[in-house]
């Protein structure tokens, strides 16, 4: 790690996918402890950017440095296993596993050591305290509202440098988003070295969280405010 | 106790002791489908090579004058060889090109052909390896003694193939369920993206999952061949049967794969009784029958939860 | 060049069927490459739309046990033999694809493979109709009552054969290329923009699944009749394995690669039996395995990419 390098740094970043470029030649820098809109419509790209970031798909050109260092070609565990937690929109939980068990796959998996990992567990449930309860349910059975909690926990779990959250608030019910709106803010106040980069299409909802925004049209970064 | 009775619960016997079997070799086809998403068409040739083995170990133990008890834990040595030595090679060196192919389609016919091709090559290399003729190490069934139930008498080695199978089902469930190599083995085989992003090295459990799927049909093998002449040709006919079983139960199930492991070995020796002509039909029926009515086997009754 | 291309068929064609006057001992070899052609290309149609039959020993075999049915019929018209044992592969492919076509991917090869296997086991132990393990001999029929020396008989199979084989690459070529082929080719990827249309996707594949059942059973009963004799591993699925190899070997991209397939399958198998007894499947294993990992077009794809850089070159 670098001192005094941005959390991620996107340079010049292209994707193709599926018989066309998807993400065009994208820059852009997440500072350390600083929370980054990415706003964009449906099929702009705002997704395959942070799955590009987090090494699920090939990239074809530009630079992705992660703490002040450039992981081309590295495995999405590797990226893991450097403090990136990502959270996908359709939050897919291992349905086969408890809800406390998708909570410590990534502990595990990034090896952190057990007492670390349970510190890290209680700390989660500091934050997003309607999860303790949850603890024991399979994770099938909880509601899509839940479930974005326990990916957003889950995500923290290893996403102790970054995190990638990719359109949190779709479809939450309003009370819910608000719920999951403070529970950011409660993230920022208890951890001011955390950077976070969040994919969304309404600008609305970026507004109280991001302080900075970049805007992504089909592919390609429009604004930077 | 009637006429009919007593060939029945013989029969039953005799059929918990074959659907041991072929439990043990279904469900490692099970597994890696359910991890690697592979129908792999060479899981017969790793119960083939754990015969084989078997089958020499037997000879060696002979040959050396050993106490031929040493069976017994050479049978499940030659398994672990077995899959130790084949299964990574070739999940790594021949079957992972093909996971970076994008079209479902493409992707599962060119592991069908694959494997197949590799079915071939292990086909020949026991050939080559154990020649033409077929080994018999049945003495290694009557070691352990004889129980008689009604008169009928039955070695304990066939309650203790039962006894394996009995295990080995618990054990992958508290495997499964209860290690982080197991609940990383069932995050990966239900969402290897999302794996891979919480760190999980999806590379490696695939290989980790081939291997102990190449070993629990190595096991098969070892297992039986006290009980069957060990020749060329079990591994083609052992792949089909625990297709029939795995797809009985769905693809990817454990628990299931048990279930429909003992309803065909059940079915299969109660037909002996009864229908021997058409016994060795049993399975193939049976199979076509429950995909008529319920095409994705019958234990997979929801996409999510595949092991 | 197209017309290049379509005089290099006709002399592949005329070729071929000169080849007995050459080397008459190879008459059998012959007619033999053509029968695992016409089950190469059943299997290779119905890749097409991206299915993998790991069955179609099934109607191979019901091919051939026909004509060793209809060979008991005295006086039988080895003509009217082939088309009937087709006919009757054909149906039984009527009623297995009712059920058979609900199914995709890894479930199409697999009910393909169960009901191969069912069939196998009713033959091997239905003694009494089929014969057992021993099988039944396929007598070699007449011309129409007229006797004929076997030497006479192999040649008239052959002949047959090739314009058996003839006529079915060139009616699955039309069929490829009519809205019901384009459909079929369409159902791999695209299944759902084909029931848009307005097409039912079962009924097409029901529609090529019939066809490629006639078709195997077609090359089963030449194969029956050349050999003289038919037995249940005809029928194993080790027998419907081959064929996708075949079917892979020569490429799934034109009718002919099938017969290319088939014959280079038959080549290899007589090479290895003459020279590595024990490790022909070895052999086999090893060049499957390279061609579906560096060349998944087969020697098709390798002969239409010669001409097409051929054709680029003349531009």
């Amino acid at each position: 790690m670098t001192a005094g390098a941005a959390a991620l740094d996107v340079d010049g970043l292209s994707v193709y996918l599926g018989g066309a470029t998807v993400v065009r030649g994208i820059s852009l820098r997440v500072d350390r402890g600083a929370t980054v809109g990415l706003l964009g419509r449906n099929g702009a790209g705002k997704t395959t950017t942070l799955r590009a970031v987090m090494g699920l798909v090939p990239v074809c050109a530009g630079r992705v440095t992660l703490l002040g260092e450039e992981v081309e070609g590295e495995p999405a565990h590797w990226r893991a296993r450097r403090g990136v937690g990502y959270a996908p929109e359709d939050r897919r939980m291992i349905s086969a596993l408890t809800v406390e068990d998708n909570l410590w796959l990534p502990a595990n998996a990034c090896g952190l050591p057990h007492q670390a990992a349970a510190q890290r567990l209680a700390w989660i449930f500091e934050i997003l305290p309607e999860l303790e309860p949850l603890r024991k349910r399979w994770a099938a059975s909880l509601s899509g509202g839940q479930q974005k909690i326990v990916a957003l926990g889950r995500a923290l779990m290893a996403g102790q440098e970054l995190l990638l959250l990719d359109e949190p608030f779709q479809g939450l019910a309003p009370a819910l988003a608000r719920r999951y709106a403070e529970a950011l803010s409660q993230l920022r106040e208890r951890d001011r070295q955390v950077a976070i980069l969040i994919s969304e299409s309404n600008p609305a909802l970026l507004a109280d969280v991001a302080q900075k925004t970049y805007t992504i049209e089909r592919g390609e970064i429009v604004t930077a405010t | 106790m009637t006429a009919i009775a007593g060939p029945l619960l013989s029969a039953t016997i005799n059929g918990v002791t074959y659907g041991a079997t072929l439990f043990l070799v279904a469900v490692g086809l099970s597994l890696i489908f359910g991890v690697l998403r592979v129908l792999n068409v060479a899981h017969g040739s790793f119960y083939a090579l754990g015969a084989f083995t078997a089958a020499s170990a037997w000879l060696l133990i002979s040959a050396l004058g050993w106490p031929p008890l040493c069976i017994y834990p050479a049978l499940v040595i030659s398994a672990l060889v077995v899959g130790v030595a084949v299964g990574p090679v070739v999940e790594r060196g021949l079957l992972r090109w093909t996971f970076g192919i994008e079209a479902e389609a493409a992707r599962e016919n060119a592991q069908l052909l694959a494997t197949y091709a590799i079915f071939l090559m292990l086909e020949d290399a026991q050939k080559l390896i154990w020649g033409g003729q077929p080994y018999y190490s049945g003495s290694a069934l009557r070691l352990l003694g004889i129980t008689r139930i009604n008169g009928i008498p039955y070695t304990n080695y066939q309650l203790l193939l039962i006894l394996v199978a009995v295990l080995v089902l618990i054990a992958l469930r508290i495997l499964l369920r209860g290690t982080k190599m197991g609940k990383f083995v069932l995050a990966v085989a239900e969402d290897p993206e999302v794996s891979s992003a919480m760190g999980i090295p999806v590379a490696r459990i695939y290989t980790v999952a081939f291997t102990v799927g190449a070993i629990l049909a190595a096991l098969g093998g070892a297992l039986a061949s006290p009980t069957i002449g060990v020749n060329t040709g079990i591994g083609s006919e052992m792949i089909v049967l625990s297709f029939a079983v795995v797809a009985i139960a769905g693809l990817g199930q454990i628990e299931g794969a048990a279930v429909a492991a003992l309803v065909i070995g059940v079915g299969h020796s109660i037909a002996v009784f009864f229908f021997p002509a058409l016994s060795s039909v049993i399975p193939y029926a049976t199979m076509l029958l429950v995909l008529v009515f319920k095409p994705y086997g019958l234990f997979a009754a929801a996409q999510v939860r595949r092991i | 060049m197209r017309a290049v291309r379509s005089l290099l068929w006709l002399a592949v064609v005329g070729g071929y069927a000169v080849l007995p006057w050459l080397a008459p001992s190879l008459t059998y070899q012959l007619t033999i490459v053509l029968a695992l052609g016409l089950a190469a290309l059943a299997v290779s149609l119905m890749l097409q739309a991206g299915l993998i039959s790991f069955g179609h020993a099934l109607f191979y075999a019901a091919g051939a046990y026909a004509a060793a049915y209809l060979g008991r019929l005295t006086g039988a018209h080895v003509v009217i033999t082939l088309l009937l044992s087709s006919l009757s592969a054909a149906l039984l492919a009527l009623i297995a694809g009712l059920l058979i076509v609900r199914y995709r991917g890894i479930f199409f090869a697999m009910l393909n493979l169960a009901l191969s296997m069912v069939a196998y086991t009713l033959l091997l132990k239905l003694y009494n109709v089929t014969g057992g393990s021993d099988g039944l001999v396929v007598s070699a029929t007449g011309v129409a009552g007229y006797a004929m020396g076997p030497t006479g008989l192999a040649d008239l199979l052959f002949y047959l054969a090739l314009a058996a084989a003839v006529l079915a690459a060139w009616f699955v070529r039309v069929y490829l290329r009519s809205p019901a082929g384009w459909a079929l080719g369409a159902i791999q990827d695209r299944e759902i923009r084909v029931e848009y249309l307005g097409v039912s996707a079962r009924r097409v594949l029901l529609v090529a699944y019939v066809l490629s059942g006639g078709l195997a059973g077609l090359g089963g009963a030449i194969a029956g009749i050349a050999v003289g004799h038919v037995a249940p591993d005809s029928a194993y699925w080790t027998t419907s394995a081959g064929f996708v190899v075949m079917a892979v070997l020569g490429g799934g991209g034109d009718v002919f690669g099938a017969f290319a397939g088939a014959a280079l399958y038959e080549m290899l198998s007589v090479f290895a039996a003459q020279y590595l007894s024990s490790s022909w499947e070895l052999l086999l294993g090893v060049i499957i395995f390279v061609i579906v990992r560096f060349a998944p077009s087969g020697l098709w794809g390798f002969y239409d990419g010669l001409w097409r850089r051929m054709a680029a070159g003349e531009r």
